[in-house]
């Protein structure tokens, strides 16, 4: 894997370079950033460290040149590139993702013209997600078409049950079964999100709400927890603390 | 346009005049560690002075560092009694104004200000202590390997590569080296163009055969690449620094020296910085466009 790698590596992009370092695998060197016409419009030094379980995880990526701020307003704190929310790994890193495109024309290099573009004019080009859960429910919010934190609480629900049939509630507040137009987006998603990760969105997102009271209430009317649509062990995961 | 114009025309495109705005902000920040270190270390009378790239001619637009050398007297104990306390002294001292990250022997200096911090400003403090009164050796606190100190002399590493002319060839390879991202410690990459260049006609330093020739040298020497520090040849073991990119270092040329055979070398330093009609804003709002419906969204994970 480490000379093909390597080798396609020196074809792509002959800037960077494989180290293999005490058994884990780093890209480094500089990447250019490339304007839509091909010219070079700018350039960074980065480190992309693969995963040890690559390619299951996605790189970390640093930019290591001391060129962007590490601060949360660029989403660089710490110096570790945040690419996307990771609810949206499946969008940028997923089986035919491969790494030379995520680093070539994907979501590395969107991040770091990104980052160019934010220098020269204050503005994010596509946009940017909040800071933390915030952002991952802005991503959720953008899915699912909605301004309410009490459906994606409920979307999120749905994608963490472990038995899953149409008569569950839907999310959208329809108690005897999922809508037939929304269905194919739970299923969709359920492939996409694995169930431990948005059932811990989806307390985290509960326990953002305002009062607790008022959150029981909420999201007791939307999702019937207890009206026995769920499995005890569902219920007993889905506790709102 | 030959080759050797288009070289002399990225050197003219790569030197940093000393009016620039990058120069000045690096002398405000010398004056400024300099002030923060005669201050702190009233008694003492450490010689505070630029060393690296600066002090020889080397730098380029596109990479630049400089060292600021703070060098106590011999005989001083007042930042501390052995090299490593005199390292962590001013680390300490130059915390109150930057974030330092300290390397192997240099203090790192980057913004502690809270919109830009980490900003790397491209200054390495590099505290030592003279060996004698004379000023020329100096020790210095190594925090990697198996010695804890090194001893060096910056003036014998500015005239060595003075002495060697190869200015030119030098920030052609220090440009390519940033080029092809190879992150070669600058001082072993003067070592090893002075080492390819070593009895090259002077008219040729500079030119298109001094690179082929630089690396062909690379390229030649894949297992025995070595650099010797002049200043201290056994005490001073640079080893470390090219084993690890060793083969990246031989195959990158082994490219260089493939561009230089199809007359293509803006595969190896890009293409010149030209006038353009088209106003930057343009190109860059057209990149967005072109990426903009698939593109990710910045997050942070707060």
């Amino acid at each position: 894997m480490m000379m093909n790698l390597q080798k396609e590596l020196r074809q792509a992009i002959p800037s960077l370079h494989l180290v293999a370092h005490d058994g884990a695998k780093t890209i480094r060197g500089r990447l250019p950033v490339i304007a839509a016409d091909g010219t070079e419009l700018d350039s960074y030094e980065v480190e992309i460290e693969l995963a040890p379980n690559h390619p299951n995880s996605p790189p970390i990526v640093r930019e290591v040149g001391g060129r962007i701020p590490r601060t949360l307003d660029r989403h660089n704190p710490n110096g570790i590139a945040c690419l996307f929310v990771p609810d949206q790994q499946w969008e940028f890193w997923n089986e035919q993702t491969s790494l030379i495109d995520f680093i070539k024309i994907g979501a590395v290099q969107q991040f770091f013209f990104s980052q160019t573009y934010f220098e020269e004019t204050g503005v994010w080009p596509f946009g940017e997600r909040a800071h933390g859960l915030s952002g991952i429910k802005q991503y959720y919010f953008e899915l699912l078409g909605t301004d309410s934190l009490r459906i994606d609480i409920c979307f999120l629900h749905l994608l963490s049950v472990d038995r899953f049939n149409h008569l569950l509630p839907c999310y959208c507040g329809k108690i005897s079964k999922i809508c037939n137009n929304h269905i194919g987006l739970v299923r969709q998603m359920r492939t996409k999100i694995s169930r431990d990760w948005a059932l811990c969105i989806a307390q985290a997102l509960a326990r953002s709400l305002p009062l607790r009271k008022t959150r029981l209430l909420r999201v007791a009317r939307t999702v019937p927890l207890l009206t026995g649509h769920f499995s005890r062990t569902d219920r007993a995961r889905f506790k709102f603390k | 346009m030959n080759a050797d114009s288009y070289l002399q025309e990225i050197l003219k495109q790569q030197t940093l005049k000393e009016d620039s705005t990058e120069i000045k902000e690096l002398i405000r920040h010398r004056n400024e560690v300099e002030a923060l270190i005669i201050n702190e270390f009233a008694n003492s009378s450490p010689t505070i002075d630029f060393g690296g790239s600066h002090a020889k001619g080397t730098m380029i637009k596109a990479n630049f560092d400089i060292d600021i050398v703070s060098y106590f007297p011999h005989d001083d104990t007042e930042p501390g009694d052995s090299l490593k306390e005199i390292f962590k002294s001013v680390s300490e001292l130059l915390s109150q104004n930057y974030t330092v990250r300290e390397g192997t022997s240099a203090l790192r200096l980057q913004s502690k200000d809270s919109i830009t911090l980490g900003r790397d400003f491209h200054i390495d403090v590099v505290p030592g202590r003279w060996v004698d009164d004379e000023g020329g050796d100096s020790y210095l606190h190594v925090n990697k390997g198996p010695k804890n100190w090194l001893k060096t002399n910056l003036r014998k590493h500015i005239d060595y590569v003075a002495k060697s002319k190869a200015i030119d060839t030098i920030k052609l390879a220090k440009f390519w080296n940033y080029q092809a991202g190879l992150k070669i410690k600058t001082f072993v990459l003067e070592l090893m163009v002075i080492d390819a260049l070593n009895g090259t006609d002077e008219l040729a330093l500079g030119s298109a055969e001094a690179m082929k020739k630089f690396w062909l040298y690379l390229k030649d020497n894949r297992d025995t690449l070595r650099a010797e520090d002049p200043a201290n040849p056994t005490g001073n073991d640079l080893s470390g620094l090219i084993e690890e990119i060793r083969y990246t270092i031989c195959d990158a040329a082994e490219d260089a020296l493939e561009h230089c055979s199809e007359n293509d070398w803006c595969k190896i330093f890009g293409k010149l910085e030209t006038d353009t009609d088209i106003p930057r804003i343009s190109i860059l709002s057209s990149t967005a466009n072109a990426y903009a419906q698939t593109a990710a969204k910045p997050w942070g994970v707060g």
